[in-house]
């Protein structure tokens, strides 16, 4: 268990990083606020008049994005991932953890971090180290001939 | 003006996919430190958002001339239990709340049951509120500004 350095794009990610900064200073430009993704769509369960519009067009994009991959190029792989059960039970963990903790990867991780927040940064070091811990448990300990 | 969302979700979706954040293997990756690659994104996402949401502020106004209305997310108790829930739930699904989405859209018919945990999730979260709210001293629920 090696650091994969063939499979470490650092040109590729900066640009799409610098693109995922871009799109959401702009969302900030737009709309005057901060949202992450968790809170775009945890919002829904509540809906306010004047406010659903934009979060369900938001969706929209993050759903036909695949569109978009497969016109520009190669389709995404189709990787296998944790089964059925699994799969609700992380579900619900991630559902309750991000509306407990105010936010996700990218309401914490992005644009808190980079509204130089505090409680995001906390926050996200919280929710990197859980899901370190856990992946390293289930891998290196548990099922440690999985391969990867 | 709803078109333009859409294509910010799209944009927001495309880079989610093609950077790996979406794909299984590459989230364990990142927390087996085995693939370095979606740090580098976060990172770069932050320096550039960091800037520009700098600029916005200064600004104050939206492109549309609506007041900017950012408001500091407070520390509380959910920060740390909810990063925690949230970190081992991303890990076991591989996927976080945007890739959730942004995997349904690729095809990947089984991240429908991480979404319906998530918003199972979600919604318990809505029930208990009231019974969370003093123990961790959660700020009041309220749609909108500054959240996650």
């Amino acid at each position: 268990l090696t650091i994969d350095w063939a499979a470490f794009t650092p040109y590729a990610s900066l640009f799409g990083g610098v693109l995922i900064g871009i799109s959401a200073a702009m969302l900030v430009l737009l709309n005057g606020r901060v949202a992450g993704v968790s809170g775009i769509v945890g919002s829904l369960l509540r809906p306010t008049a004047g406010d659903v519009a934009w979060r369900v067009a938001f969706i929209v994009g993050l759903l036909s994005a695949t569109l978009l991959a497969t016109i520009v190029g190669r389709p995404p792989t189709i990787t296998v991932s944790a089964g059925y059960p699994l799969l609700i039970v992380a579900g619900l963990l991630v559902g309750f953890g991000t509306r407990l903790a105010g936010g996700c990867t990218s309401g914490h991780g992005i644009f808190g971090l980079a509204n130089l927040e505090r409680p995001s940064l906390i926050t996200t070091i919280t929710f990197m180290a859980a899901g370190i811990v856990t992946t390293q448990i289930v891998y290196r300990v548990i099922f440690p001939l999985a391969g990867l | 003006m709803t078109a333009v969302y859409v294509a910010l979700g799209t944009i927001f979706g495309f880079i989610l996919s093609r950077s790996g954040a979406a794909d299984y293997d590459f989230i364990q990756g990142m927390f087996l430190f085995t693939n370095l690659q979606l740090y580098g994104i976060i990172g770069a996402a932050v320096l550039v958002g960091a800037p520009g949401i700098w600029w916005i502020k200064q600004r104050g106004r939206t492109l549309t001339g609506r007041k900017i209305e950012i408001e500091l997310k407070p520390l509380h108790g959910g920060n740390i239990t909810g990063g925690v829930l949230f970190g081992i739930g991303w890990s076991l699904a591989g996927m976080c709340p945007g890739p959730i989405l942004v995997n349904i859209g690729e095809g990947k018919i089984y991240a429908l049951a991480a979404f319906a945990g998530a918003l199972a999730g979600a919604g318990v979260f809505g029930t208990i509120y009231q019974r969370l709210q003093r123990p961790f001293a959660l700020p009041a629920l309220k749609v909108g500004t500054g959240e996650g």
